[in-house]
């Protein structure tokens, strides 16, 4: 199986809130060092797919693997640790409005004993620089625009060193100057290399870094392939129309 | 004005008033106020350890618990606070469990402002945000960590307004003990009252007091959430 090469593979995923179908047998794998972009219309289950990937949801079926080791959804603990190796980035940011940027970034690899205090310093001020925003360690986040709070975010998450980024709509919330900045600095991750699952309706950035793109509509992957390919000639009806709706 | 002799009720415009009364029964005032600060303070700083360990246990939803939680604040919400003192204080021997009158006064008081405490505490983590949970869990922090450092500072901010206004009723809630003879503020008043016919100098004495002790608390409690929104900076 190529599962030992994956570092997180869904499998028949399905997942039902009060009945309502939202994931629907979803089979997914992400391989080190691979960009997946996954594009669908609203509703269709990108999101739940993405927090399933790393067990903020509960499935009704299916399985998870991260680095080829399945997590059942009641493994709390076990999923709680995977999680450390798994960064995040929601739409709205999701910043700790009570803590400086800093504060923000350091908190989670201190609590998880990953770093020193003075490690984690060091590493949030290196980061932030990377990103543009050396000036900002002790703002609070309510003091910056969306573009510069959502760069504090993902550096929030690369704080803890994972293994794999996913991104669940990152430059939504953002006017298109701050776009910019954003993917920016997503796309200096994926020149480093690193993996990582991407929902997003940037097509362009799509075209550009990504090695695969995913289609989901009703809770289904129903076209996936390189990126050319998936936007030159997709196959499916129903991808040809999202795609003449954002394009 | 009733003119004396002439079977009207008479009303007591002729009462004089004697402070030099008030001054003479200081001393037990002073016992009375003391007993009741004790109480309502221990109380007080119980019933918001309640309200925080009752809370957490019902947003993490912990099995068994949560139920428990809940049925004990339902019960508690739904009947009179004097039921609840007498069944602590004379019921409870039966079961073979006998608290002195102060400790009796005491646990009734932690488990009624500790039942408002929980609801008060959960409205507050109810207005942390989900996305900040998962934000929280995203990280890999743990439960006790998300509570530590994000649902409780930002939770409590909230819940502040509603925990001052059941520690001053645990406050006033605290007269009721006269009932089960515990020598504070109120049975003071009642037992000079009762002795010296003084109530009107007895009763406004104690309000007075009360009055006194209330604005003193809010006022603590101002300190205390002004200190939790500073690094609030941008007003939100
Ligand atoms: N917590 C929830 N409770 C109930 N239903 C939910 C919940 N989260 C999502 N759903 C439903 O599941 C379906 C998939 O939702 P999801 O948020 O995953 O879609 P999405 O593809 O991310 O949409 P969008 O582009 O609008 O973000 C939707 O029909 C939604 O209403
Ligand atoms: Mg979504």
């Amino acid at each position: 199986m190529s599962d030992a090469r994956a570092v997180v593979s869904a499998r028949g995923l399905v997942k039902r809130y009060k009945g309502m179908c939202a994931l629907d047998g979803v089979d997914l794998e992400i391989h080190a060092g691979e960009i997946v972009v996954i594009v669908g219309p609203s509703g269709s289950g990108k999101s739940t797919l993405i927090r399933c990937l790393n067990g903020l949801e509960t499935i009704d079926a299916g399985s998870i693997r991260i680095d080829g080791r399945e997590i059942p959804s009641q493994a709390r603990e076990e999923w709680r640790l995977a999680r450390q190796r798994i960064g995040m980035v929601f739409q709205d940011y999701s910043l700790f409005p009570h803590f400086t940027v800093l504060r923000n970034i350091t908190l989670a690899p201190i609590r998880a004993g990953r770093l020193s205090p003075e490690e984690a310093d060091k590493t949030a001020r290196r980061l932030l620089e990377r990103v543009g925003l050396g000036g900002y360690a002790n703002a609070y986040p309510a003091e910056l625009s969306g573009g510069q709070q959502q760069r504090v975010a993902i550096v929030r998450a690369l704080a803890m060193a994972p293994e794999v980024m996913l991104f669940d709509e990152p430059t939504s919330a953002l006017d298109p100057e701050m776009i910019r900045e954003v993917l920016d600095v997503m796309r200096q991750l994926s020149s480093a290399g690193m993996t990582m699952a991407i929902v997003t309706h940037e097509m362009g950035f799509a075209r550009e870094v990504a090695d695969r793109i995913v289609f989901i509509d009703r809770g289904r992957i129903v076209e996936t392939g390189a990126p050319e390919q998936f936007l030159r000639s997709p196959r499916s009806p129903r991808l040809q129309e999202f795609l003449a709706k954002i394009l | 004005m009733a003119a004396p002799g002439s079977g009207a009720p008479e009303f007591a415009m002729n009462y004089n008033f004697s402070f030099a009364y008030i001054g003479d029964s200081l001393p037990a005032l002073f016992a009375g106020l003391v007993m009741t600060v004790q109480v309502s303070l221990l109380s007080i700083v119980c019933a918001a350890a309640i309200g925080v360990v009752g809370a957490s246990i019902r947003i993490f939803d912990v099995p068994v618990l949560s139920q428990i939680v809940r049925f004990y604040v339902h019960v508690i919400r739904t009947t009179p606070i004097l039921a609840q003192l007498y069944f602590i204080f004379y019921g409870l021997p039966s079961l073979g469990m006998t608290l002195s009158l102060y400790w009796s006064g005491v646990l009734c008081l932690v488990l009624w402002g500790g039942a408002y405490n929980i609801e008060n505490v959960r409205g507050g983590f109810l207005a942390v945000s989900k996305g900040l949970r998962m934000a929280a869990d995203s990280l890999g922090l743990e439960r006790a960590q998300y509570l530590q450092f994000v649902a409780l500072p930002l939770g409590l901010r909230v819940s502040t307004p509603a925990m001052l206004n059941t520690s001053v009723s645990v406050l006033k809630n605290s007269s009721y003990l006269t009932t089960i003879g515990l020598v504070e503020l109120t049975f003071v008043a009642m037992e000079r009252s009762a002795m010296d016919f003084r109530t009107l100098e007895n009763f406004a004495s104690i309000c007075v007091l009360y009055l006194a002790l209330v604005w003193t608390l809010s006022y603590f409690v101002r300190q205390i959430e002004d200190h939790l929104h500073k690094p609030f900076r941008d007003g939100r």
